[in-house]
């Protein structure tokens, strides 16, 4: 029990609250700026909350804050303006938007405040609960274990590649090969390095993240400016009622089980989560509901399911070294760079980072519904900042973020070559998400692979004949064969 | 700053865009598809450098496999883009040849930003580089743009450089 007391206070003291709540509004802020996503808004932030030199649990702490806020901070553009602040968000414009054209905008903003509140804290509890066990069935895992797993994890690619399957498996296979340049995980021998020292280390984790997420979505961004102007509409709140609340109980539950159902896969972020939960709601819709013309469930389930994503996302991260979404990827990029790796043995000796996390959840969410009602008005201004003076001060911050990491212009120089890359992604839709798992899955797929063939006796069969490896490649390869099956981009020619 | 002023900078009104690929966009496809199938190539032949006798499974061969998945899948968006294109009639290229040049700048200055910071430090460099952005991109109001440019390079510089003490680089400037 003392022990438990502890973890609160590691959580909850002021200061652990105060870079919380920060991180909070810091999240809402970079949510409620169309145009700055939640990835972008913890990979540029990350170099800041290291170099704070707080210690791992603060600066995650902190980075858990952004995700909450960001996640919940992009839906408030998408109520008022239809135009959403992180692609997690674009659903919410379907009923968020049609309300705000009714004069409701402030009751719009109290649903999705108060769904947000409770999909992050369903979220939070289920990997509070989930995430221990799993980390104890995880301790199972030996080298053939986590090849399967990275393998299964890697086989999400088919299922997050968009509407053009072959794109996303070649934006994996590329990230693949990007992971392998530095030195070999096994032997040491630096490969695609091309006597350059500065890539014996790899290609850097965090300059290629603010590359495709912070510079592809600046000069995404730049053709559009000055394309529309913005009314900010009036915001009166009105609180729903105990009776109306009770009356979307199952909205709010099933969206949240699913959200974070869908954030708990490998790679499926909460755009994915808030989009699922709102066609699931739509499916199961009563005569009356009126789905795209301002219902309230329709708000409710999709800020439910994203922000139930939020705490799902965080269980592979944590339990496994597996990231839920690029988010998480970027968490997990952080506690390594501080000496400490995700998995099952992250519970065994760093208990006083790891539960302490799950406090900081509930308390993000707490601290988000707070801000949320009370700044929701403020926040909404946030849309009048004018793009002219803002993307370069992106392009700043992203600057110094890719440098901060190892003080090295070489660091500066791949994130910017990524920023090119990434936009011509964007631009002829070649998805990003495949190339972040990749990144941090292939090395894990590699050394685990190699690592087990060289235990006395090795084979390849060994991966088909332990039950946990062979049950994962199976799911893995059903995963390939169901999301090739069923996805049109390979027929495109027919279409 | 209110967005709901017109810019006079290179922002234009894109053309709509549908569902259906349009003759450029088929084209990167082919282009894209083609440089995956030669980097795919590339990789394998400099992975023979890696190879290694005594381990079962040598370094050369993980960036081998993934190679040689990487090679058919290239050819096939290269098959799939210029049969495509076979097909397709030419919808407007005008919203491409709007975005590229705007698109060029911004990288450009982005380039040149880096290798200024180098020499000439964070603060020159990041001056300059906010003062041309907001120009570029339309913003008119000279005052406005060098009090932003300003007070965003030395908020940054005070954030980073004396509180977070990350060494931002000082180049001729202040040397």
């Amino acid at each position: 029990m003392d022990a438990y007391l502890h973890y609160i206070w590691i959580a909850a003291n002021p200061l652990a609250a105060g870079i919380v709540t920060l991180g909070v509004a810091l999240g809402i802020v970079i949510g409620a700026l169309p145009g700055l996503t939640a990835t972008m808004g913890v990979t540029l932030l990350m170099p800041l909350a290291i170099s704070l030199d707080l210690g791992p649990h603060l600066s995650l702490a902190m980075l858990i804050g952004i995700y909450v806020g960001a996640i919940y901070g992009g839906s408030i553009t998408a109520v008022l303006i239809a135009t959403p602040g992180t692609p997690a968000s674009a659903p919410t414009v379907l009923d968020g938007f049609p309300m705000t054209q009714r004069g409701e905008a402030g009751r719009a903003i109290v649903w999705v405040t108060l769904a947000s509140f409770i999909g992050g804290m369903l979220g939070a509890l289920i990997m509070t609960f989930l995430s221990p066990q799993l980390s104890r069935f995880a301790l199972r895992f030996s080298y053939h274990e986590y090849f399967a797993l990275a393998v299964f994890g890697l086989s999400m690619i088919v299922t997050i590649s968009g509407r053009d399957v072959l794109k996303g498996i070649i934006s994996g296979l590329l990230g693949l090969l990007l992971a392998t340049v530095g030195l070999d995980p096994v032997a040491g021998i630096p490969r695609f390095c091309f006597g350059y020292p500065e890539l014996f280390s790899g290609i850097g984790f965090i300059p290629v993240l603010i590359g495709l997420f912070a510079f592809a979505q600046v000069f995404s961004e730049i053709p559009e400016l000055g394309i529309k102007g913005f009314t900010l509409p009036h915001l009166r709140f009105s609180y729903p009622r105990l009776k109306e609340l009770i009356r979307y109980r199952i909205t709010f539950l099933w969206s949240g089980v699913i959200g974070t159902f869908i954030g708990s896969l490998p790679g499926a972020g909460c755009d994915i989560a808030a989009f699922v939960s709102y066609n699931e709601a739509k499916r199961m819709a009563r005569p009356g509901d009126r789905f795209g013309e301002g219902e309230p469930k329709g708000l409710i389930s999709c800020e439910t399911g994203k922000s139930g994503c939020t705490g799902g996302a965080m269980i592979p991260m944590l339990t496994l070294g597996v990231p839920g979404d690029a988010v998480t990827a970027v968490m997990l990029n952080a506690l390594v760079v501080q000496g400490l790796q995700p998995g099952p043995l992250l519970f065994r000796d760093h208990a006083d980072v790891v539960y302490p996390i799950f406090v900081t959840m509930i308390l993000a969410n707490f601290i988000m519904l707070v801000l949320g009602l009370v700044s929701a008005r403020y926040m909404s201004r946030m849309i009048l900042i004018d793009k002219r003076a803002l993307l370069p001060v992106v392009c700043v911050l992203s600057v110094i973020g890719a440098y901060a990491i190892q003080n090295s212009l070489f660091d500066v120089g791949v994130a910017v070559a990524m920023g090119l890359i990434g936009y011509g992604m964007k631009r002829w839709d070649y998805p990003a998400s495949p190339v972040v798992l990749a990144l941090i899955l292939g090395p894990m797929a590699e050394q685990n692979l190699r690592r087990a063939m060289l235990m006395p006796g090795a084979s390849l069969l060994d991966f088909v004949t332990r039950p946990l490896s062979a049950i994962l490649l199976v799911i893995a390869v059903s995963t390939i064969a169901a999301g090739l099956w069923r996805h049109p981009g390979w027929k495109r020619e027919e279409g | 700053m209110n967005q709901t002023q017109s810019t006079n900078g290179p922002a234009e009104t894109p053309a709509p865009r549908g569902d259906e690929p349009s003759r450029l966009d088929l084209g990167a496809d082919a282009v894209i598809g083609a440089l995956v199938a030669l980097i795919s190539v590339a990789a394998f032949a400099v992975s023979g450098n890696y190879a290694r006798d005594n381990m079962p499974i040598s370094p050369e061969v993980y960036p081998r496999l993934l190679a040689g998945m990487l090679f058919p899948l290239g050819l096939y968006l290269l098959a799939r883009s210029v049969r495509l294109l076979k097909r397709t009639g030419g919808p407007s290229l005008t919203r491409s040849r709007r975005i590229w040049p705007v698109i060029t700048t911004v990288f450009l200055a982005l380039v040149l930003y880096v290798m200024v910071m180098a020499a000439a430090g964070y603060v020159v460099s990041t001056v300059a580089y906010l003062v041309f952005m907001m120009l570029y991109l339309g913003e008119r109001r000279p005052v406005v743009v060098g009090i932003w440019a300003l007070a965003v390079t030395l908020a940054l510089y005070v954030s980073f450089q004396q509180i977070l003490r990350v060494p931002l680089p000082e180049g001729w400037f202040w040397s």
